[in-house]
């Protein structure tokens, strides 16, 4: 009798070895998890503010319907912002180019290939659309969220 | 005495236990509300675009109708989002978006004013915040009338 008991007594404090170990186990995954989700999300979240930032700030800069346009470059769609200076006309390339966003600045009818402009953030992709009166900007992260703008253009 | 010895020792484990189910209950209610600001944080940045493509079509919109016919009785006008922020009918809403117009004449032109706010219409779940809305701009925009233009 007093065998059994004191197996069962074993079995019990087993048991709770056995609940305490998994539920450590449980929480630490769970942990990671959330904590990655937030990493990820950030990082998500950076990148989409940063690009859609940057280029509205740059459109904004040239606020002028002739100075904005969307030029087709070897399959892509590229943001082209023109800028006089003096006699010279200057012209800023905003494109999507292996899984980044890229930028050149050249002279007007200057020669190019887009894997000349400088990187500035890895995307999954970017769009431009021209409509009445603005532009469209849609952009994916790396994660795969896509946000959207549209900036109306003066003049 | 070794029966007692042993069930002390049960007693001290199932203590331990215990407390560490409350302390779990509460690491797990933490990880959920931090899940949740995080996905907060996502929301608000896209209502911020949200509100701010609107402001700026409207802009577009009022510089195209270039006079004082332009019908501000319309607004505000609700827009209604649901969870993958695809415009959708109330029904389905999950975000709403509020934008107010008014319209102010002046001797050259009009200027126009009003705000665009952006409100989750659910509070998110394990964060204790009372407010929901996510986004809220004040603008103004003013139109030169035809004649002064001209």
């Amino acid at each position: 009798m007093k065998n059994i008991s004191r197996h069962s007594q074993s079995l019990f404090a087993f048991v709770l070895y056995l609940m305490f170990f998994t539920m450590t186990l449980i929480f630490l995954v769970s942990g990671v998890s959330v904590y990655r989700n937030i990493m990820a999300s950030m990082e998500e979240n950076y990148s989409a503010r940063t690009c859609l930032s940057y280029i509205s700030t740059k459109i904004r800069q040239c606020d002028n319907k002739a100075s904005v346009s969307i030029v087709e470059k070897s399959g892509t769609n590229a943001l082209v912002l023109q800028e006089r200076a003096g006699a010279l006309i200057f012209e800023t390339w905003i494109y999507f180019y292996e899984g980044g966003i890229f930028e050149i600045y050249i002279e007007k009818d200057t020669p190019f290939e887009l894997s000349d402009g400088d990187r500035l953030l890895s995307l999954k992709s970017i769009d431009f659309k021209k409509s009445a009166g603005g532009i469209y900007i849609k952009c994916q992260t790396e994660y795969g969220i896509s946000d959207e703008l549209f900036l109306s253009l003066n003049g | 005495m070794k029966s007692s010895k042993i069930t002390g020792l049960l007693l001290e484990m199932l203590i331990w236990v215990f407390i560490f189910t409350i302390a779990g209950a509460l690491i797990l209610n933490m990880f959920l509300s931090a899940r949740y600001t995080e996905r907060m944080a996502r929301d608000k940045t896209h209502a911020m675009y949200e509100c701010q493509s609107e402001i700026e079509k409207m802009y577009v919109r009022l510089d195209r109708e270039n006079d004082k016919s332009i019908d501000i009785s319309k607004t505000p006008k609700s827009i209604y989002f649901d969870a993958s922020w695809e415009v959708c009918e109330i029904s389905q809403a999950v975000y709403a978006m509020e934008v107010s117009l008014f319209k102010s004449e002046r001797p050259t032109g009009n200027m126009f004013y009003g705000s665009a706010v952006l409100k989750k219409l659910q509070p998110y779940p394990f964060i204790n915040i009372k407010y929901s809305n996510l986004f809220s701009i004040d603008f103004k925009h003013f139109v030169l009338s035809k004649e002064v233009s001209q």
